[in-house]
């Protein structure tokens, strides 16, 4: 510690012993602001879940939902309701919000890191073509019984290794010929994306199982209904929660990612070793993310610009912000899927497209604004 | 005499067979700005790459005193030498002039450590130091060019480093604020003991604000030496092609061309 601190002064003489007085840059304004919009987002969410829980196709009163986690917790509360409640809240809609949570969280880091990684802000999951994998895995395993051999899991492993061998392979190509640059990654991305794509189409035509093609849509939509307890939960649970850990603790990093890669080299971090990073965890994440909730698209593009509008752009700041804002958005997406039909349930995809479609829209126009006048 | 903060000899690199530097050498002391000159594709800014250790030469030394450049650890490196790039996509992120300055101090910080009051401290006075501490709050869109780049100057002041590499600072500035920029490089040089080094188009720019000049031609060096010796038509005219003529105002060497002078050959291209 002591030697940092010589470094520090021999490489700056003429630095200020004295620490600042009043906030001249601005950093503790931004500091306090980050704070109060964590603070605002954590009850929202709170609150979200509790919603989440409490609504659906039976609606259960909130002090009920209340009392049976707290049953379920081991707190001494006396029970007042019916054991359908119970197994209501407990065996289906506590893992499926918990599974929007983390899918959602997931999704919008995701696509803050991708969206740093590549410089661009209209980059997300889907656009460099993870998602796609993801979806072909889904279809061979439905249609022609890949990996039947897993059990109940072979859809979730196919889809996951569809989402790896994706990315790996958007990585070999824009690794082709020399430095992984922005420009590339983009592109290969949206190469691979078609080719799967048609791929996952193909594999539906060839089939010629009606059934088959119904169960594919239903995964291409998105949906949280397969969510329950056990160990596939957990997984995207603890997977999405050390994502975001990493990014946090990696986040000047993605700061210097989005300057430049000759800048990020000059400030001391290989911007290609750290895009090689990235893109191994975005890539177990969200293939971790798709097999459990299939293809949620617009969340993992729409967050990051709405994260960064409130607390700028530092990713110390956007991450965590962005994780909960895309948590509250899936839970709220969920519960207008599982309302708005009742009893039918609309796939959740469905609905973040309606949502961020939109969005989409006003962004391209805006950025169509900011480079013409 | 001492010896040069920085220094580089016999450099050569090629891309794709195609030599786009070689044998090149220079030397830069505390407090002297080196410019850097030639036409497009001469290989400006793949010298400034292996300067800046971004490239390793094929052949050829880069040291920073006793530190080997193309052996150095960036974090090391960056403590030492500062570069302001020209692909900094700065413009279309809303970090702050004060964040943007803050990733300065990336270099002295452990991967997971957060800045603390001494960093805040030194990223003021960098920014006090460009005359920019009025913009800290202002998002980097929000700046005009010459803003924008004493907020970069600033961040290179934030690294501490003794060396400072700058490719093409006045890109895209009116004239104003292309002798603001290169002004304040020069006072930072002078009055802070940094060596510079500029990339730069303009050569009355040059003339003007360089200590030294390296003029360079198809990768290799056309002329090296003071602006007054440098910059004369017998060197610019084969370079350029383009006849030059040159008057000289308070001492400073001011060059004057014209594209219609046809006994050097074909003018370049991008001239015309």
């Amino acid at each position: 510690m002591a030697t940092t601190d010589a470094v520090r002064r021999a490489a700056d003489p003429a630095h200020p012993a004295a620490p600042p007085v009043t906030d001249l840059l601005g950093i503790g304004a931004r500091r306090r602001r980050f704070a109060l919009w964590t603070g605002a987002l954590l009850v929202l969410l709170v609150g979200s879940t509790l919603l989440g829980v409490a609504w659906g196709s039976v609606r259960l009163a909130p002090g009920v939902v209340a009392g049976v986690l707290a049953d379920r917790a081991g707190l001494p509360v006396e029970v007042t309701w019916a054991p359908s409640s119970d197994a209501i809240v407990w065996q289906v809609r506590l893992p499926r919000v918990l599974l929007g949570i983390a899918v959602g969280a997931g999704l919008a880091v995701c696509g803050v890191a991708l969206q740093a990684m590549v410089r661009n802000v209209l980059a997300d999951p889907y656009l460099l073509g993870i998602n796609s994998g993801a979806s072909s895995g889904a279809a061979a395993a439905i249609l022609f019984g890949f990996a039947a051999g897993l059990g109940q899991h072979a859809l979730s492993v196919s889809a996951f290794l569809g989402a790896m061998a994706a990315s790996a392979l958007v990585y070999g190509i824009a690794r082709s010929g020399g430095h992984v640059t922005a420009v590339r990654l983009l592109l290969a991305g949206v190469v691979v994306g078609y080719a799967l794509y048609a791929t996952t189409s193909f594999l539906i035509f060839a089939s010629g199982s009606a059934e088959g093609a119904r169960s594919v849509l239903f995964w291409l939509l998105g949906s949280l209904g397969l969510a329950q307890w056990g160990s596939p939960l957990v997984v995207v649970l603890v997977v999405v929660g050390a994502t975001v850990v990493l990014l946090l603790l990696g986040s000047r990093q993605l700061d210097l990612l989005m300057i430049g890669d000759a800048t990020a080299r000059a400030l001391g971090t290989s911007a290609a070793a750290a895009r090689t990073r990235l893109l191994v965890l975005v890539s177990l994440c969200i293939g971790v993310v798709v097999a459990a909730a299939g293809s949620i698209g617009f969340v993992g593009l729409v967050v990051p610009h709405l994260a960064r509008r409130a607390v700028g752009a530092r990713h110390a700041y956007v991450v965590p912000v962005a994780a909960l804002m895309g948590a509250i958005l899936l839970v709220w997406a969920d519960i207008v899927a599982r309302t708005l039909l009742a009893p039918q349930e609309i796939p959740i995809g469905i609905i973040t497209s309606l949502v961020g479609a939109p969005f989409l829209l006003i962004l391209v126009r805006r950025l169509h604004a900011s480079t013409t006048g | 005499m001492t010896a040069p903060r920085l220094r580089a000899t016999g450099l050569r690199l090629s891309y794709d067979s195609r030599v786009v530097v070689d044998d090149v050498g220079l030397e830069v002391p505390a407090g002297h700005v080196l410019g850097v000159a030639g036409p497009n594709g001469s290989g400006k800014t793949t010298l400034l790459r292996m300067l800046s250790g971004e490239r390793t030469p094929e052949r050829g030394s880069v040291h920073l005193g006793d530190l080997d450049v193309t052996r150095a650890s960036p974090r090391i490196l960056a403590r030492l030498l500062a570069l302001v790039a020209q692909d900094e996509g700065v413009a279309d992120t809303p970090l702050s002039a004060a964040e943007i300055v803050m990733l300065g101090r990336t270099p002295h910080l452990g991967p997971f450590q957060r800045a603390g009051a001494e960093d805040i401290a030194i990223v003021e006075d960098a920014l006090r130091r460009v005359g920019a501490l009025g913009l800290a709050r202002r998002e980097l869109a929000t700046l005009s060019g010459g803003e924008r780049q004493r907020v970069l100057i600033a961040r290179a002041l934030a690294q501490g480093a003794g060396t400072l590499l700058l490719d093409e600072p006045t890109n895209h500035l009116d004239i104003r604020y292309q002798h603001e920029v290169l002004g304040l490089v020069r006072d930072l040089a002078v009055g802070s003991e940094v060596a510079a080094v500029v990339v730069l188009h303009d050569l009355n720019l040059a003339a003007r604000y360089c200590d030294t000049l390296l003029v360079l031609d198809g990768g290799r060096v056309a002329a090296y030496g003071v602006p007054d010796e440098v910059l004369v038509p017998e060197v610019i005219e084969p370079v350029y092609g383009i006849g030059t003529h040159r008057l000289d105002v308070d001492g400073v060497p001011h060059l004057a061309f014209h594209p219609a002078h046809e006994s050097h050959g074909e003018p370049h291209e991008h001239l015309v």
